[in-house]
Formats: structure tokens, C-alpha cells, sequence
């Protein structure tokens, strides 16, 4: 920290002189020249005065916005012109000529680009003068849905993102890939998050050990804590253009989220409220009590197994033949619970705006027992600038925290596959039925819980002080701060007696996280303008510094259960893990943009990064791109050739980013404690081989894209192709074990190939006072290549990659027949050496990455009402029911498709025979099928992600109050082949998407 | 406006030398991106400045071999695959793939445990190469600790080495931490790690203590014990009777007169054992071995090596344990018994003991024909065992009753078994008409596949794989 304060407090100083320096100079006043106040007042073609009007002297910083009552107040010379903007209205520019007071009107944008400003992250740029692959979803898109993850709210959305959620159990994590997997480690695939200007780690602060068993993909992300209702937009930067900016973070693409902040207006209070009920949408086909039992005798049958064995206790007499129980309606058929109360305080003048605001949220789960999800968030912002307009002030704090409180064990696996004749759950005392220790209760995964309470905090300052008319001095100051603490129990009691009454046998994880990071980032914007040629020039630095504190626990052994969740009352304590880390970033950046006409744009972007995760000599690097655009529409020839050509750009960009997500001090030859004692010392082992040497992944990234606006803009097309070559790719170099270890890392000469086309088309279909209809289409086709990997033969990938072929491949058996004569499953065995075995007859190859995605939205708006549709699709192969490996004959349930078995010689089947578990053949082959092409089928789908009908029962305007009452469901459909829970989880052991229905209403005071 | 924008432009170079100059005098501290030291890790050069930071280093190696290593005594540790690849132990559990491989003597060069073995075998060899550098490189240790540190490093690397060369034939004897040299190391002929092995553990008896101490930690006598063992299987008769012979005349690690105390933790004639992982925890190899339910859940001791003991064999009843279904009677390995945690740890895996000394003793000195010396060792077992002691016979009548005694002494022991017969080169002869599929190349395992891929010069693979 000491070396912290002596930079900032060195910042401070150079910025200090400086600003003096300029000021004795004398310049800073000489160079603004005497200008009069022209004043005035915008309104609408109605003549309603319109506040917050954006209002710009031309070519210059030099703003202001305008009141309540529309009017406005600027500093302008006499030939200056002066440029009204505000989404929802076309721009307008009006001369000032000389004129002391501007009267001015603004009509309504029908067209859909519109002035649509995007946020770039250290810039802003508009849809119609980007070169950069750039996406937005808004929080209209956001709000519609009732979710709980931001990333919820981007799915099938946005082209090139492919986004799905790991299970449906609420506080599960969603995987992100933009633009396809560039890393060759499955790790290093994260883009870059920023929350308001501030970098976001979303790396879990949980404990495998604490969380890993219930909740996919590890604990709780810190993105999981954000409240998607306080988002006013997510930007995704995609291409080279828009990412060198980011440097040696953004190779795996840059997602900023921006939250809301207050509007000029009068004091608006609003409530939403909505409440809605979730259950799993869909359930397997399972086999009831006759049929399985029929199942179960001709496997012992088929194994001449006779009589029936005193283990198989479901058919041998010892549990009731007749009793039928739906495991998966008892053990994941609850219906789930949601509330979301959001109130907020808004308004302001046009120097000062705030935004307060509270929400709550709750999701119970439909696991049996009682567990649920709940989250607590606060945010609070201030927009100020000053009278001259010269300074500019914003603060905003987002404050979030959820606690989530589940079992310790999904019980999905334990739904689908236990026999439908399984004994009761609960004794006529009500205690955990063990039936004479004749099954495993899968109620004894919930004596075990895994709770987890995690807060986050977001606070960002900006400042900004015009120096002269087109230069701004700016700084950007941001922290925030994570922690979480979890507790997962297995108590003793998960085991049938005798073990469960002896509570030595119980034990608790404890997890302790905390992650704080800060960032400070000067910056100095100068746009000047030269003839007909706009100039925007950034140059700024980043100073950023994190640090990770994670302690983990383990207690066993108890005096007694109800002591389990305290450390002092166990017998046993361990460590798991107690870690501190550091790390530290430093950039400048800059970005030159030049504008002629509004038809050529040039963008370059550049940035040298250092970062404390890199060996001192490989610390610092540099990325940059450049974009160009050419906006072909504002020629004459086209737009007196081509009038119902309303817009038309080409753009392309080409440049280079990188990824530094490799861990903190890999480059460092350490010893590290681990948890391995001896004799009551705790062991020191090396930690790593050491290479001081390796460096950044590099992502060179090219793109080529035309944008088109039809007729007036009521048809817009986007099309887009990439090509991003990931290389220098940053993996463990495999090694033989006489070194000691398996891998040294070190950037290999392999190359990763994505490209892909992207395509979007928005129309305006039907536009009139009463009815409006817009249609949006996005569609991806991804495609992923390993080009380059040498020794790929050699190293540990080498049953996991194929050079020419995608990352998403897997190898699997060639599953051929079911063998007429025996009834078992027959292999390909492609070396000829008479068994199927690993490696060598695993020859298939599948590739599970989708063939191409997209999604669908229909907005209808009548009078008062207004109905978005939403369907999202993908193309895709995925792991079957069939992966699971379950077989069929053995003492667990079964889909009701696998009585398409074998039987009898001649049998032409796809299902092997009934068999139980002590036939081996059966059980080998039976494997192997698992593990075959028949595990791997058509995922495809179709989902209704998102229905939502509203009814604007009266506005602000007319009644004072404004009431909007809407409807919104969730996944309520789903159109697939997939022979499996859910085709977007793909796991068969976790709990499926929820299909939930609200009700709600927003309240504006 | 010609007046303002020239004023502008003399502006701008001004304007950009102090930013410029801001920029520099930030970017000039690029030590910016120094940060400290995670709280759990130290470098590696510290680690050897202090004492109880090299003692924590050679800890984690004895953690490990109880851990991950050939030497543990869980189902895929050797104790227990090699009782199943030799005659010791009979495979009931059909889903135990990778020890039916092992049973089956259909061990591939791809085999899960093959690699395993190799791998951490030369993982922590890395470790002890670690510590033998920077220990010897290290100017603040006292000198009776460097010696220690030492002592136990050319020990331990001696032990990885005389493994590695037992199971795969020739091996890279590895000295040095230098991964570019150890990434296309070659395999070295047997005689020669054989001979470095020796050197480790001669200088090892320079630089360790005589004193018995907690038997947790190698002390002088570990080291002899082992050379005993290593010349014996070597065939150097002379070597492997002085060390064992001295051994014995030491007199501080006496045989335990009642068989049911040699494998409890105060055992006197205990030479070397594991610590637990934390008091009240016991062995692997009783969690391994005994089971309570018939059939048996995993395995069980064959037949054969279960009427090779002797009537009234002590060992029988104190170190076979038995399960009866109320027909077959199955039975197990029963040397551990606490399956599970007790108020104070009550049993260590043994690594090396006096048992086995004395049958080294008694080998030596019969091949070296003095045969009467070599009854007194046998005889010593034999009457701890509550057996009558052998009268005598011919050389060779002695040496079929040492591979018997080794045999009922020895059982599930670190794969004694096969190595015994392997050495004798009677493997083929005693396995072949038991296994199936035993082949005269099957006395040594393939080098594993995913290392031959990875350094080609450890080629070429071994024969018969």
C-alpha cells in the first residue's frame, strides 16, 4: 500500500503542476474567446417543453442540457451552432446567427437508428459513426424478463454471444463465450467485465470443497450479485476496433455494464412489484412401478439369475411391488416461488441529477425442502455539472448482496433414476426412512446444507474539468469489494444407523472470501476540428490493484449435530486453504478518431498494458487496432441514386488484443503450504516449475461489416464476418514426469481459429397512431478451428483436440449395432486388436459447439397494450440421457424408451438387453455406449425464452399516477428432439431451466 | 476566428509536451506492478535459509509417499496391486477395472497406475533434488541440520530410484531439478542406478544419525536396512550380509517377541514407519484390506497363499483375518486392523522392519553357504512365529524355506511377494501355470505410453508391451 500512496500522491502533484503551469501561462483564458449567452427553449411538435435536452456547441466539448421547463442557457459565439439531441428525437442543428435567444422544436425519431449512443468504455460513439463490432441491449429488454443474472438478460440477444445458464437451481452461474472459444485452456475463455468505468473480477472467491457439489461451475459469481433491474444497458465490444482499447484483457471480448443513473424531470417515485410461480419445464419419461418391475425379472432373467438375489431388494419381496411414487414430482416438482419489489427515487434539474433505488428479491427453489435465494441491493447516483459547465461530477454506489440456502447434493439424479417402487421418504414418526437400511434415502443429502451469503459493492467517481472548448481533463475512480462466506454440512445423519448416530462422522466446510479492488484512470479528451474533418483524440492510464483473501476450513467429528455450523465444538480442524494474492495492472491508452463528413471514419485504438501476473521481463506489452468505416450513404451518388437506401456503411477493423487470465504469480519459483501434514508438520512442496518467460496470449482479430437502413430505416440490416486468430497461446507446455512436473507454462505456437458470420435484421413492420409491429432477428454461425498445436501427439491434449478441428470436439466409440445373437452392444474396433478400449477405438469425433444460434423478438404495441415475444434458438449436438451410463435391467429407473431392447435372437434394436449388474459383458458394453456416438445426439431448440404482455393503464402525464400492469412468462415453451432434461443445461443431473409465469405492475408517482 | 484558431494551434504542441510529460512521469514507475508475495508461498531460495522451512519441504515428501506415492497403502498402491499381479491376493470386484489389469497380468503401457507410479515417483524426486541443491547451497543452517537434511534426501532419492528400477527395469537416474535436462533425459542401464543407489544411501549413513528416535523419520539404520535390501536383490550375498548382519548386532531394533504387536505403532523392531495425517488416524492398508461382508466386497487373500501358512503359525491367527458367509470362508490381509480413527494413532504403515532383515540376513548367508548362520535368522522368525525351528538341510532346501518364510512374513507388504520372485527369477515358474496370461516379460512394467510420447528418448519401450 505504501507504494500505492506514493503513485497517487505523484498523480496528484504532476496533474497539480500542470494545471498551474497552464494557468500562468495565461493561455488557458486567452484561448476562449468572448462569447455571449444565448438562451432559449426546446419543445416538441406539440409545444410540451422537453427536459434534458443534450445541447452541444458544435465541434466542442461545450454542453448543456435543458430544465424542466426546456429552457437553456449556453455560452456560444454569434457563428456557432448549436446541436439539440436526445433519444427518441432526431437531432437538430441550428445556427446561432448572431441571436441572443433560440427557439427550437424537435420531432420524434420514427427510424430505428435513431441517435443511439453507445458505450465504448473509455468513449462514446453513435450506432451510425462506429467502425467497431459493438452490441447493446437496453434495460427495456432487461426489465421484461424475470431473471436474476445480468447475463440472463443477453441471451440470444446478441449475435456472436453464446450464453446458457448451468442449471436451474436459482444462484446458478451462466457460461459466456463471445465470438467462440479462443483459449485452448478451457479457463482462459472469460471476457472482460466492466460495471460503471470500474473492472469487475468475476473469478469465484467460493471453495470447490464448500460449494462445488450443488451448484455447477463453483459458487456463487460475483456477476450473479448485480441486480439486473438497476442496468441501463450492456454493451459487448466484439471486434479488434472496439477491444485493443482493453488491451491484454479484452482477446475474449469486453462486456460493459452500465447502471442507471438519473434524468432531468421532476421527482418521479416508481414501484415494480411482481410475483410469479417457476417449475422445472420439462421431466423425463419415465418407467412406473409395472414396467420396471417387468424390467427388472427379465435382467435376472436374461442373467439366469434365479432366484432373486436377497440384495435386489426392489422386486425380491422386501419393498412393496404395488407402491408407485413419481420421484421426480416428490424430489424437483415443487413449484418455485418469485418476488421483486423494486422502488426508486429519480429527477433532477439540468445541472444535477439523482437516482436512488432499493430492490428485492426472492426465489424459493423447487427442490423438496425448503431453500431459497434472496437478494438485497441498493444503488445510488448523482450527476452534477456546474454552472459554467466546465466541470463535471458523477457518483454512483451499487450495493448488492444474496443469500442463498440449498442442499448439499442435487437431488435431480436421485428423480430421475430411483426405482418407482422406492420405499417412503419419511417413518411414521417422521424421521428419515432408512427401510432397513435396504436404500439410500435421498433425503439424506438433505440433512447436509450449502448456504452462501455474498455482498458486493461497485462505487464509482468521475470528474471532468474542461480546459478549453474541445479539452477535457477527466479522471475515473473506482472500487469495489466482494466478500462471501459459505458453510456446506454433511452431518452424520446423511448415513443410515449405526454411522448415523455417531456424529464423528459429521463434518462442515467453512469459506471465507474477500476480493477488493480499485482503479484509477486519468484521461484527457481533445476534439478538435479541422475543415470539414472532426478529430477526437484520448489519451489516458490505468492504475489498478486487486487483492483475493480466502480462507477455508474444514471441522469434523462433533459432540453432537446441533454444534455441526460451530468450528469450536469440532474434534478435528483443518485448513483447506489460506490464501492472500495480489495483483496489479498499469496501462496507457489512446485512441485517435477522425470524422470527415460524417463519410470517412478512421479509428485508431492503442494500449501498452502491464500487469504484476507477467515475469519482469515479459511485464509489458503492447495491442492496438485500427477501424475505417465509410458511410456510403451520405455520398451524393447513392443518396440521389439509391433514396430508398436511408443508411449504408462499410466498416472493417484489424488489430490485436490479448488475455493475461493465466493466475497471480505463475511466473514466480515459490514453495506453497498445502493442507499435507506430517507428524504435525505442515508440508512445504514447490509449487511449480518455474518459468519467468512467458507472456501474453495474443488475439489478432479482423472484421468486415456492412450495416444497411432501408426505406427510411424501417428495414436495417447488419451483416458481419469475423476472423479471430488466437496464438502465442499461454498453456502448460506438457513435460515428461522426469522433470518433475507435468507442464511448464509457457506460451505454445498453437493458433485458434474462430470466424464466424453474424447477421441481424430489424424491421418496422407495421407503423401507425394505434398499432406498431417491429420484428428483430439476430443469427450467429459460428465456426472454431485448432490450426496450429506443435507435439499436439505428445502433450496431455492430445485425446482432447484435433488439429483442423474445433476446441468443442470430444472422441467418442462408434457405437454399431446390438449385436442380434447376444442382445449387447457392438463397437467399431478401429485397431484391430479384438477389445474396445480407450484411446485408440475412440475414433469418432463429435463437435459439441453449436452449428448456429440467434433469437427472435416481436414487439407489438396496440393503443395501450403491448405484447413482446421472444424465442431463442440454437443448433447444436449435445450428451444424450444415454451418457449417463445408467443400464438397462439395473436396480435404477429408467426412460420408458429403453423397452425398445433386445429380447430375442434376431432382434434388430437399438437397446441392449436387459441385464443386471453382475452380467460384466453387459456393464462393459454398456460403458462403452456411454461413452459412444449414440450418447451424442441432436440438442437443438427452439425456447420461448420470453413472453411478456403489458397494459398501460393510465401515465404520469394524464392521471398523475402512472400504472403499467403486465404479464411476463419465461422459457414457457420449448420446441426440441433432445432426448434429455434440458437441451440448454445439457446435464442430466442438475435441475432444467424453470418455466416461470409473473405478474407485476410499475407504479410512477 | 483566424485570431482564435491560430492561438489554438500554438497552443497545442504546449498542450501535448505536458501531457506528455505527465505520462512519462507516471509511466516512469513501473515497479507499479510489483506485488508482494502470496501469504501461503515463499520462494524457493528463502525455503533453504531456515530450519523449519527445509523440514517442512522434506515433510510434504513423507506426507506425499504416504499420499501419492508406489509405497501407499491404498487400492492403488503396491501393496495391494502387486499382491493381486503376483499370488497374494484373489480379485472378487469385477468393476475394479484397473486392478483386474493388474490381476489379470494384463497390465497395458496406458494403465491409470503404471503412469501414476511413475509420475509421482519422479514428482517428488523433483522435490528431494530440490532440497539436496539448495541445502548444499544454502550458508545458514547449522551444520548437524545440513547433515540431517542431506542425509534424508540421498535417502529418500535412493528409495524412489530403488523402485522405480525394481518395477520398469531401466530407469533415468534424475540428480538435478533442471527441467531442460530431465525433459529428454535417457533411460540408464540397471547396474549403473543400481551402483548410484548404493552411493545415496552409503553417503546417507555418513550424514545420519544412529540414534532410533521417533522411527517417523530415516535414520542411520533405515538407511542400512535398505542397503541390506538393495544388495540382496542386487545379488551382492557379501554387502547385503554385512549391513543386515550389523543391523542385527546393533541390537536397538530387537524382533517383537508376540507377533500381534510387530505392526502396532511402539512396535521395537520397527525401523521405519508413515505418520498419520493427523493424530487418531490410522493405516490405509487396513481400510484396504479387511472387509467384514462375504463375498468379499474387493478381494481377498488366495487360497494357496492362505494354506502356505504352516499349522500353528502365529502369524495366521494375528495377521489373517477371516469372514465366513456360513458356507465359504474368505480371508484378508488383517497385519492393520483400525479401519478407523482412534483417541491416539495406534498404527503407522510400516516401511521397512527387523522381519525382513533378519530374512535377508539368513539369505545372504546361505548363498554365501554358511548355512548354519543362516538357519539361526530363519529360526529366529520361525520360533517368534510359535514354530519349531528347522533342523537344517542343503543349501537349497534352505533357500525354498526363506522364499516360504518371506512369503507368510512378508504378505501384502509392498509387493515383497513378487518382487521375490521376480529377483529369483522364478516368477515365471511359479506365476505361469497359476495366471493365464503371465509372459517371461511381464517381471517389469511398461514405461508408461503418455511419457514415451512425451520424450522419446526413453525409448524403446520394454519388452513384451
Amino acid at each position: 500500500m505504501k507504494k500505492l500512496s506514493f503513485y497517487v500522491g505523484k498523480l496528484h502533484l504532476s496533474l497539480l503542476f500542470n494545471l498551474l503551469s497552464l494557468l500562468i501561462s495565461g493561455q488557458l483564458m486567452a484561448l476562449v474567446p468572448i462569447q455571449a449567452n444565448v438562451s432559449g427553449k426546446v419543445t416538441d411538435t406539440q409545444g410540451l417543453p422537453l427536459a434534458g435536452v443534450n445541447i452541444v456547441v458544435e465541434s466542442t466539448n461545450r454542453g448543456t442540457i435543458s430544465d424542466l421547463d426546456g429552457t437553456f442557457r449556453i455560452q456560444a459565439g454569434p457563428a456557432d451552432v448549436l446541436v439539440f439531441s436526445m433519444v427518441g428525437f432526431t437531432s437538430l442543428a441550428v445556427p446561432v446567427a448572431g441571436l441572443q435567444e433560440v427557439m427550437v422544436q424537435m420531432e420524434e425519431d420514427v427510424t430505428q437508428l435513431g441517435e443511439v449512443v453507445l458505450n465504448a468504455g473509455y468513449y462514446k460513439v453513435s450506432e451510425r459513426e462506429r467502425t467497431g463490432s459493438i452490441a447493446k441491449v437496453s434495460a427495456v429488454d432487461i426489465e421484461r424478463q424475470p431473471i436474476s443474472n445480468p447475463l440472463a438478460a443477453l441471451q440470444g440477444r446478441v449475435a456472436g454471444v453464446d450464453i446458457h445458464q448451468n442449471s436451474g437451481i436459482a444462484g446458478a452461474n451462466f457460461s459466456i463465450q463471445i465470438r467462440g472459444r479462443n483459449s485452448i485452456r478451457r479457463e482462459g475463455n472469460e471476457p472482460l467485465y466492466i460495471v460503471d468505468g470500474v473492472p469487475f473480477s468475476t473469478s469465484s472467491l467460493g471453495e470447490q470443497q464448500a460449494s462445488a457439489s450443488i451448484l455447477p461451475g463453483g459458487a456463487v459469481s460475483p456477476l450473479n450479485i448485480l441486480n439486473p433491474t438497476d442496468i441501463e444497458s450492456i454493451e459487448i465490444l466484439k471486434d479488434a476496433d472496439a477491444t485493443a482499447i482493453y488491451g491484454s484483457r479484452g482477446a475474449n471480448g469486453v462486456v460493459l455494464i452500465t447502471t442507471k443513473k438519473g434524468k432531468v424531470g421532476h421527482t418521479q417515485v416508481q414501484f415494480n412489484i411482481l410475483s410469479g410461480l417457476g417449475q422445472v419445464n420439462n421431466t423425463l419419461d419415465l418407467m412406473g412401478t409395472s414396467e420396471y418391475v417387468a424390467m427388472r425379472r427379465e435382467a435376472f432373467a436374461n442373467d439366469g439369475i434365479d432366484p432373486i438375489p436377497a440384495n435386489a431388494y426392489d422386486i425380491n419381496g422386501t419393498w412393496d411391488l404395488d407402491r408407485e411414487t413419481d420421484w421426480q414430482k416428490v424430489l424437483f416438482g415443487k413449484t418455485a416461488y418469485l418476488t421483486n419489489i423494486q422502488g426508486s427515487l429519480s429527477g433532477g434539474s439540468a445541472q444535477t441529477q439523482f437516482l436512488v433505488s432499493g430492490n428485492y428479491h426472492r426465489q424459493t427453489n423447487v427442490l423438496i425442502g425448503d431453500y431459497h435465494n434472496d437478494k438485497l441491493s441498493a444503488m445510488a447516483n448523482l450527476n452534477h455539472r456546474s454552472d459554467n459547465d466546465r466541470l463535471s461530477f458523477q457518483l454512483s454506489a451499487n450495493f448488492s448482496s444474496t443469500r442463498n440456502n440449498l442442499p448439499a447434493v442435487d437431488l435431480v439424479l436421485a428423480g430421475t433414476s430411483l426405482p418407482p417402487n422406492a420405499p417412503e421418504l419419511y417413518d411414521e414418526d417422521g424421521n428419515i426412512n432408512w427401510e432397513n437400511r435396504t436404500w439410500l434415502n435421498p433425503l439424506a443429502n438433505l440433512e447436509g446444507t450449502y448456504r452462501s451469503k455474498a455482498s458486493n459493492l461497485v462505487g464509482n467517481a468521475r470528474m471532468g474539468y474542461r480546459l478549453l472548448e474541445d479539452l477535457e481533463v477527466s479522471a475515473n475512480l473506482g472500487y469495489t469489494e466482494t466478500h462471501i462466506k459459505e458453510i456446506n454440512t454433511l452431518p452424520s445423519t446423511r448415513y443410515a444407523p449405526p454411522f448415523g448416530d455417531n456424529t464423528n462422522f459429521s463434518s462442515a466446510r467453512h469459506n471465507l472470501g474477500q476480493r477488493t479492488s480499485w482503479v484509477l484512470e486519468p484521461q484527457l479528451s481533445w476534439s478538435p476540428k479541422l475543415g470539414d474533418t472532426r478529430f477526437n483524440v484520448l489519451l489516458g492510464m490505468t492504475f489498478q490493484g486487486q487483492e483475493d483473501a480466502r480462507v477455508s476450513e474444514s471441522a469434523s467429528a462433533f459432540a453432537t449435530n446441533s454444534l455441526i455450523e460451530n468450528r469450536a465444538a469440532a474434534s478435528f480442524l483443518s485448513i483447506i486453504a489460506d490464501i492472500y494474492e495480489e495483483y496489479r495492472y498499469q496501462a496507457v491508452y489512446s485512441r485517435l478518431n477522425l470524422n470527415h463528413k460524417g463519410k470517412y471514419i478512421l479509428n485508431l485504438t492503442g494500449r501498452r498494458d502491464g500487469s504484476s501476473r507477467f515475469g519482469p521481463s515479459k511485464r509489458f506489452s503492447n495491442f492496438g487496432a485500427v477501424g475505417a468505416a465509410w458511410v456510403f450513404s451520405n455520398e451524393h451518388f447513392v443518396a440521389n441514386g439509391l433514396p430508398w437506401l436511408s443508411f449504408g456503411k462499410l466498416r472493417a477493423s484489424y488489430g490485436t488484443s490479448g488475455n493475461d487470465q493465466i493466475g497471480n504469480y505463475q511466473y514466480l519459483d515459490t514453495y506453497s503450504f498445502g493442507s499435507n501434514q506430517y507428524n504435525n508438520v505442515v508440508g512445504l512442496y514447490p509449487t511449480r516449475l518455474f518459468n519467468p518467460d512467458f507472456s501474453w496470449e495474443s488475439n489478432k482479430k479482423l472484421e468486415f461489416a456492412l450495416d444497411l437502413g432501408l426505406f427510411n430505416d424501417r428495414v436495417i440490416l447488419n451483416g458481419a464476418h469475423y476472423r479471430n486468430r488466437s496464438s502465442n497461446q499461454l498453456v502448460g507446455i506438457p513435460l515428461p514426469a522426469t522433470t518433475g512436473f507435468s507442464s511448464v507454462n509457457a506460451n505454445l505456437d498453437a493458433t485458434v481459429e474462430n470466424t464466424g458470420w453474424e447477421l441481424g435484421l430489424h424491421t418496422i413492420n407495421v407503423r401507425s397512431d394505434t398499432f406498431q409491429w417491429s420484428t428483430s432477428l439476430n443469427l450467429t454461425f459460428p465456426k472454431n478451428k485448432l490450426v496450429a498445436f506443435p507435439d499436439l501427439e505428445g502433450s496431455t491434449y492430445a485425446n482432447q483436440y484435433v488439429i483442423g478441428q474445433p476446441l468443442g470436439i470430444t472422441k467418442v466409440y462408434q457405437m454399431e449395432r446390438v449385436n442380434p445373437e447376444t442382445g449387447l452392444y457392438e463397437f467399431t474396433d478401429f485397431n484391430g486388436d479384438g477389445s474396445i478400449s480407450s484411446l485408440e477405438d475412440k475414433q469418432v469425433l463429435r463437435d459439441l459447439s453449436p452449428k448456429y444460434y440467434g433469437g427472435l423478438t416481436n414487439n407489438l404495441v396496440y393503443r395501450k397494450f403491448s405484447l413482446d415475444i421472444f424465442f431463442q434458438f440454437t443448433k447444436q449436438l449435445g450428451y444424450n440421457l444415454w451418457a449417463r451410463g445408467i443400464m438397462p435391467g439395473d436396480m435404477l429407473n429408467q426412460p420408458r424408451e429403453v423397452q425398445q431392447r433386445w429380447q430375442t435372437i434376431g432382434d434388430q434394436v437399438d437397446v441392449q438387453r436387459y441385464a443386471t449388474s453382475s452380467s460384466q459383458e453387459a456393464r462393459t458394453d454398456n460403458t462403452l455406449h456411454s461413452q459412444s456416438d449414440a450418447a451424442i445426439s441432436d440438442a437443438s431448440f427452439i425456447r420461448l425464452r420470453n413472453l411478456s404482455i403489458s397494459y398501460q393503464l393510465s401515465t404520469k402525464q394524464d392521471n398523475r399516477v402512472g400504472c403499467l400492469l403486465f404479464l411476463r412468462g419465461q422459457n414457457l415453451l420449448t420446441i426440441t428432439r433432445y432426448n434429455g432434461l434440458d437441451p440448454e443445461i445439457l446435464s442430466n443431473s442438475t435441475v432444467p431451466a424453470l418455466r416461470f409465469i409473473t405478474l407485476g405492475t410499475q407504479l410512477t408517482f | 476566428m483566424k485570431l482564435r484558431n491560430l492561438k489554438k494551434v500554438k497552443s497545442i504542441p504546449q498542450i501535448c509536451t505536458k501531457c506528455l510529460l505527465l505520462i512519462v512521469l507516471l509511466w516512469g514507475c513501473e515497479d507499479f506492478v510489483e506485488v508482494d508475495l502470496p501469504n501461503n508461498q515463499l520462494t524457493g531460495g528463502l525455503v533453504f535459509q531456515n530450519l523449519s522451512t527445509v523440514d517442512a519441504a522434506l515433510a510434504n515428501i513423507y506426507a506425499e509417499l504416504r499420499e501419492e506415492s508406489p509405497l501407499k497403502g491404498n487400492i492403488d498402491g503396491m501393496s495391494y496391486l502387486l499382491g493381486h499381479y503376483a499370488d497374494e491376493l484373489d480379485l472378487y470386484n469385477p468393476n475394479l477395472l484397473n486392478v483386474g489389469h493388474f490381476y489379470e497380468n494384463n497390465v497395458l503401457a496406458t494403465d491409470t497406475n503404471v503412469g501414476n507410479w511413475w509420475t509421482d515417483s519422479y514428482t517428488l524426486l523433483y522435490a528431494v533434488n530440490r532440497i539436496i541443491e539448495g541445502v548444499m547451497a544454502s550458508d545458514s543452517l547449522l551444520d548437524a541440520d545440513r547433515d540431517r537434511f542431506l542425509g534424508e534426501a540421498y535417502f529418500l532419492r535412493a528409495l524412489f530410484h530403488f523402485y522405480l528400477y525394481q518395477l520398469y527395469g531401466k530407469v533415468p537416474f534424475v540428480d538435478s531439478s533442471d527441467y531442460a535436462r530431465n525433459s529428454n533425459i535417457q533411460r540408464d542401464e540397471i547396474p549403473y542406478v543400481h551402483q548410484r543407489v548404493v552411493e545415496d544411501l552409503e553417503r546417507a549413513k555418513e550424514l545420519l544419525s544412529i540414534e532410533t528416535g521417533d522411527r517417523l523419520r530415516p535414520n542411520y539404520w533405515v538407511a542400512v536396512a535398505l542397503l541390506a535390501r538393495a544388495h540382496l536383490y542386487q545379488g551382492e550375498w557379501e554387502l547385503a550380509e554385512t549391513e543386515a548382519v550389523d543391523l542385527i548386532a546393533h541390537g536397538g531394533y530387537p524382533l517383537a517377541m508376540d507377533v500381534g504387536e510387530v505392526f502396532l505403532g511402539d512396535s521395537p523392531e520397527t525401523l521405519w514407519q508413515l505418520g498419520p495425517i493427523s493424530q487418531g488416524i490410522n493405516t490405509r492398508e487396513a481400510f484396504t484390506f479387511v472387509f467384514e461382508t462375504a463375498p468379499p466386497p474387493n478381494s481377498a487373500l488366495s487360497p494357496m497363499l492362505v494354506a502356505d501358512f504352516e499349522e500353528n503359525d502365529a502369524r495366521f491367527s494375528a495377521w489373517v483375518g477371516s469372514v465366513n458367509d456360513g458356507g465359504d470362508t474368505w480371508y484378508y490381509p488383517y497385519k492393520y486392523k483400525e479401519t478407523a480413527p482412534t483417541a491416539q494413532t495406534v498404527e503407522y504403515s510400516i516401511l521397512l522392519r527387523m522381519g525382513e532383515v533378519y530374512l535377508i540376513a539368513a539369505e545372504a548367508s546361505i548363498r554365501l553357504d554358511k548355512l548354519s548362520e543362516g538357519l539361526y535368522y530363519l529360526n529366529a522368525l520361525r520360533s517368534r512365529a510359535g514354530l519349531a525351528p528347522l533342523a537344517g538341510g542343503n543349501k537349497n532346501s534352505l533357500l525354498a524355506a526363506v522364499e516360504h518364510e518371506r512369503r507368510v512374513e512378508l504378505f501384502s507388504e509392498q509387493g515383497h511377494r513378487f518382487f521375490d520372485l521376480k529377483r529369483t527369477g522364478r516368477a515365471t515358474e511359479v506365476l505361469g501355470p497359476l495366471k493365464g496370461n503371465w509372459e517371461q516379460t511381464d517381471v517389469i512394467l511398461p514405461i508408461p505410453e503418455s511419457e514415451l510420447l512425451l520424450n522419446p528418448d526413453l525409448g524403446p519401450q520394454n519388452d513384451g508391451y
